[in-house]
């Protein structure tokens, strides 16, 4: 961002904002072909103020939507009372930086999973940050359809457990993979669906590596771009999912704390009581999306659309993921067959 | 000793090397990535290892089966329940899971 950039992000920003706001410092945090983000050092009200610029790089329209609908969606979701970076503005005018892009206030904390799991030093009181977490998800789950801010969502599925296996199925099929484990236990789910829950705004996403802490507890909740209406026990399956607690099985929410503690903090905020059985269909079908998506990257890297060995070893994960889902799946708990 | 013999004793010898001889020196993505490519060689190393086994259980899956496509058999329903179709499925699995865990284990 050169020096003129600044000076327009500076201008609009003071414009929107409502306050004179002048920029001291920008670097960029992280690259990518579809996404930039900055960090902005501004002077604000006399005051120093860090904000983070996400902003699509060179956009196609429809690239540009998944901004503005990710920043519609963090609106939502601090109005809601969830822990988010507080998000300040959108600009669609590519006038000033040269695409749209959102600001957000800066958080800090650390964010991945494996550190977050071992460091004990790292979330503060772990029962609290459980407790936390679980409040947290219970604030997302009192967004109800429809959201007139949300309408890019489209229309909630009657039966989100049924669409799930059906867009599973759809995704093997679009990769023209064979997969017979997949389907063993998409079969034990189709025969084993939960009665439908409430339909609320669901994060997807929800998991150890996908939030910050710092020493003291947590600081926000991040990446949105799976976030849709859904079944809300899906978030929850989701974060106890064994392929989300980073080696500490033994800590079946997120590796970092127990479900009662979960559980706690999600009816205490009015989550509603949870159900061990859908909690356990949905563990299920978080080890069939994990699989699927794990094999969707390692085609971005076999179909020659992006070379990455890291993408390509993310494919190899599906087999410990077949694994789990056939010990999770016997014969024995096959009620209805 | 075959030439299959002949090819994992080089692709220990590469892997060793990269492991314990270039990524002491690197730092950063380059260490990342050169332990990535390591992790990635020794998963080759246990796949060649193990390539009559998994031949072997995806023979016994789909003799089991009665037909090669058992994601579609099982699709249909009708291999509903069917243990003797879940063991040889787990057998097989465990067999791809031991070739990939180190690998997966190590994903953040």
């Amino acid at each position: 961002m050169d020096a003129l950039a600044q000076s327009r992000l500076g201008i609009w920003l003071s414009g929107t904002l409502g306050q004179e706001v002048r920029i001291s410092h920008a670097s960029k945090l992280s690259g990518g072909a579809i996404q930039e983000n900055w960090l902005v050092e501004t002077v604000m009200g006399g005051a120093g103020r860090a904000l983070v610029i996400r902003k699509d790089a060179a956009a196609t329209l429809s690239v540009s939507h998944s901004r503005a609908d990710e920043f519609a969606l963090i609106t939502v979701a601090h109005k809601a009372g969830v822990l988010v970076p507080e998000p300040l503005a959108f600009c669609d005018d590519a006038s000033v930086l040269g695409g749209p892009f959102a600001v957000m206030a800066k958080v800090d904390g650390v964010g991945l999973g494996p550190r977050i799991v071992k460091d004990m030093a790292l979330g503060g009181d772990r029962d609290a940050l459980t407790m936390r977490l679980g409040r947290e998800l219970a604030l997302i789950h009192a967004v109800r359809p429809p959201q007139g801010d949300l309408a890019f969502l489209g229309v909630p599925p009657a039966n989100p457990a049924l669409a799930e296996i059906g867009q599973m199925r759809a995704a093997l099929d679009a990769m023209q993979a064979k997969r017979p484990a997949l389907e063993w236990a998409m079969r034990w789910a189709e025969r084993h669906v939960p009665p439908p829950d409430r339909i609320t705004l669901c994060h997807r996403d929800f998991r150890t590596g996908n939030y910050m802490v710092d020493a003291h507890g947590l600081t926000a909740i991040l990446d949105w771009e799976f976030a849709g209406w859904g079944d809300p026990i899906c978030d929850i399956g989701w974060f106890c999912a064994r392929c989300w607690r980073f080696g500490r099985g033994d800590l079946e929410a997120g590796g970092i704390g127990t479900r009662a503690d979960f559980h706690k903090g999600y009816e205490a905020a009015g989550g509603g009581p949870v159900s061990p059985q859908a909690v356990f269909f949905w563990e299920v079908m978080a080890h069939v999306r994990w699989a699927v998506i794990a094999l969707q990257q390692g085609v971005r890297h076999s179909s020659g659309i992006e070379f990455s060995l890291e993408l390509a070893l993310t494919g190899r994960i599906t087999a410990e993921l077949e694994n789990a889902l056939l010990d999770m799946t016997p014969p024995a708990i096959w009620t209805h067959a | 000793m075959t030439p299959e013999t002949i090819g994992s004793a080089l692709l220990q010898a590469v892997e060793a090397t990269l492991a314990k001889e270039i990524a002491p020196h690197l730092t950063g993505e380059a260490r990342f990535k050169t332990l990535m490519a390591a992790s990635a060689l020794r998963m080759v190393i246990r796949e060649i290892a193990m390539a009559d086994k998994i031949k072997a259980s995806m023979v016994a899956m789909c003799a089991h089966a009665g037909t090669d496509d058992v994601a579609a058999l099982i699709r249909s329903g009708a291999g509903d329940a069917d243990a003797g179709l879940h063991a040889r499925l787990l057998e097989h699995a465990r067999i791809r899971s031991a070739v990939a865990r180190p690998v997966s284990a190590e994903k953040g």
